[in-house]
């Protein structure tokens, strides 16, 4: 077969496989950076976007907005005050508002962290934002796929992601622990049963067990009647809880809406009104996870600055790299002079080679950030529940592909110079 | 008779900014026809790879004009001059110059890739040579073969663009007499066979026996 200028570029890398190896893989890690950064911060909106569902307010008595909006959505600690169940009743009396449902958090399963709830909820809370219940369509709603909704008292339905990693099934018992670290207090004696699986929603609510709310303040006063008294008291009945056990720890509460629209116009009115009451935080959990991504927006900005100063490096390694081989090939490049070969076609060999390195390094770069974004996706799922399905967009690949590829030729205009300006007649002697 | 090579009031010298240097080459009428061989011998440093340089076009020379296959070689350029070297010359260097990294036979393909040969026919054309000149191990490394076996692949690879003239610089330099001998008939059968003329340039004596026509660099400038 005749020898093409693709297979002379071929031989030179192959000539000097370790160089190409490495150069490859400097421009393969900044591509996979950056197209994960890309990937993630834009996978991880929508999850985020998408965890706050068809509620418009979280009312709690937490700290700041912010900190109730990643308690009472995203799960990811233990709230540390609670409200009164009078305050749940004032907001279901609004005619501003849609639903007022009630959330007890604090206790946890084995890691997994436990949310007890009423048994409407799941006819009313959706992370379908789309979902209307006062609509009458159920399209959108949040069902169970295995097992039926929590009905009585010491009920659990499991999150999706919870029944695949944990191996409960539904009639299994489980006991919860105070916290949500491992080695809290347990609470001993109140076997709960699981009764369903949730459908798979791809938000943090996915690794979170719903437990019927009532059984949870039994649980809750019972242990606090076993303190007060010194020792097993008496067992706690519906009946014997008091006001000061009915405690919650968060509200999700939705605005009444028009037909066809999911932004309530009272809600606005409603979290304003809220606000003057001192003891209570009300937080927009789409104003919060704006915030939240302009405070991560700057260290997206410096992890892609980072990852473009490790591209720029990745040419400069492709520069010197072709530079250095130019250098000890000079010879060979004589010798192509001599059989025929223009300066131009030296040039462009060399520009060839060095937009080969990029192209490669691109390629290895998206199956590394693909990689990369299952890795992030684990952390973030295990660390936060936020279930984050990572994609590259083609727009980014080609983007950060072709800049990879543009660097590379770039890089190759310093080797591609010293090729053309080769002195064949010095360069082929002494032929001692 | 047809000329593979003409020379004429040719002057070289190498241009260093205000010094006078007196000429490296001096050639005043050289004349090869075509499928001519001759000698040009010459002592260490009277200009003789300088000249095969020139002849090459790989230098540009101060004074004077060189035709191969009646083309005036300056006056073409850049890209055109090196398409015309690369279909018309062939050029044996004493360390034989081949591309490492390349097979043997690809180091043949390499020169028939800027010549006027058609493509689908360079390999069977760069394996045909290998053949006759006894090289079997056609995808072995430069680095694999002997000092002989290397020598071939450069004849081999010299003469695969039908050449109209081939340079021979120093080509038996690092050969015993007896070995010289073989390598230098080796050029010369695939010179004749390729219907190429022969310019070898040697300081070695005993390489004179091998061609009728012997000249003297020196006789050539007239300064004999």
């Amino acid at each position: 077969m005749a020898l093409s200028g693709s297979k002379v570029v071929l031989r030179s890398m192959l000539g000097r496989r370790f160089q190409t190896v490495t150069t490859t893989l400097t421009v393969a890690i900044a591509v996979g950076l950056l197209l994960t950064i890309l990937s993630m911060r834009d996978a991880t909106r929508q999850t985020l976007e998408r965890g706050s569902g068809n509620m418009h307010l979280v009312v709690s008595a937490e700290p700041s907005a912010m900190v109730s909006v990643l308690n009472a959505v995203f799960h990811a600690g233990t709230p540390s005050r609670a409200l009164p169940w009078l305050q749940v009743l004032q907001l279901r009396r609004d005619p501003r508002v849609a639903y007022a449902l009630p959330m007890q958090q604090g206790d946890s399963f084995e890691g997994y962290p436990v949310a007890a709830v009423e048994p409407e909820f799941f006819e009313s809370f959706s992370p379908d934002s789309s979902f209307d219940p006062a609509s009458g369509n159920a399209k959108g709603r949040w069902l169970v796929s295995r097992g039926r909704n929590i009905e009585g008292r010491f009920e659990v339905v499991l999150g999706a992601l919870v029944a695949r990693e944990s191996g409960l099934r539904i009639g299994d018992t489980l006991q919860l622990t105070c916290g949500l670290g491992g080695g809290g207090f347990v609470h001993e004696g109140f076997p709960y049963t699981i009764v369903g699986v949730l459908e798979l929603s791809g938000t943090p609510h996915d690794r979170v067990i719903f437990a019927d709310l009532v059984s949870g303040w039994i649980v809750h006063a019972q242990d606090k009647r076993d303190r007060e008294g010194g020792g097993a008291g008496a067992r706690v009945t519906e009946g014997d809880l008091t006001s000061a056990d009915r405690l919650v720890t968060s509200v999700y509460v939705r605005g009444v809406v028009r037909d066809g629209r999911q932004v309530s116009s009272a809600i606005a009115e409603l979290a304003s009104e809220l606000r003057r009451t001192p003891s209570l935080t009300v937080a927009s959990p789409s104003a919060e996870i704006d915030a939240l991504f302009r405070i991560v927006n700057r260290v997206d900005r410096i992890l892609i600055a980072m990852a473009f100063v490790v591209l720029v490096s990745g040419a400069v390694s492709i520069m010197l790299a072709l530079y250095s081989a130019g250098q000890m090939r000079r010879r060979e490049v004589a010798t192509f002079r001599v059989l025929g070969a223009s300066r131009g076609q030296l040039v462009r060999w060399v520009l060839a080679e060095a937009m080969a390195l990029g192209v490669m390094g691109s390629v290895v770069g998206v199956v590394f950030s693909l990689a990369g974004g299952l890795l992030v996706s684990a952390g973030l799922k295990a660390q936060l529940g936020l279930v984050v399905t990572p994609s590259v967009s083609p727009w980014g690949i080609g983007v950060v592909g072709v800049s990879a590829v543009l660097l590379a030729a770039l890089a190759g205009v310093a080797p591609a110079v010293l090729a053309y300006r080769t002195a064949v007649a010095e360069h082929l002697r002494p032929l001692g | 008779m047809p000329t593979a090579l003409k020379i004429e009031d040719l002057s070289f010298r190498y241009d260093r900014r205000g010094v006078d240097s007196p000429p490296v080459v001096r050639v005043n009428s050289f004349v090869l026809g075509t499928g001519e061989m001759a000698l040009l011998r010459g002592a260490s440093g009277s200009g003789k790879t300088t000249l095969l340089s020139l002849i090459a076009g790989l230098l540009n020379p101060t004074l004077g004009r060189i035709w191969i296959a009646d083309q005036d070689l300056h006056a073409l350029h850049g890209a055109s001059r090196d398409r015309f070297r690369g279909r018309h010359l062939g050029v044996v260097f004493q360390t034989f110059h081949l591309l490492h990294g390349f097979t043997a036979l690809e180091n043949v393909l390499a020169a028939l890739m800027f010549s006027d040969i058609p493509r689908r026919e360079h390999d069977a054309r760069a394996r045909g040579l290998l053949d006759r000149l006894g090289i079997e191990r056609l995808d072995a490394r430069p680095e694999a073969l002997s000092v002989g076996q290397q020598q071939r692949v450069a004849v081999a690879r010299a003469v695969a663009c039908r050449p109209t003239l081939v340079l021979a610089d120093e080509p038996t330099a690092s050969l015993d007499p007896d070995n010289a001998c073989v390598a230098l008939n080796l050029i010369k059968d695939a010179c004749r066979e390729a219907g190429a003329a022969l310019l070898c340039v040697s300081h070695d004596p005993a390489a004179e026996e091998q061609f009728e026509r012997v000249e003297d660099l020196s006789s050539l400038s007239g300064r004999s």
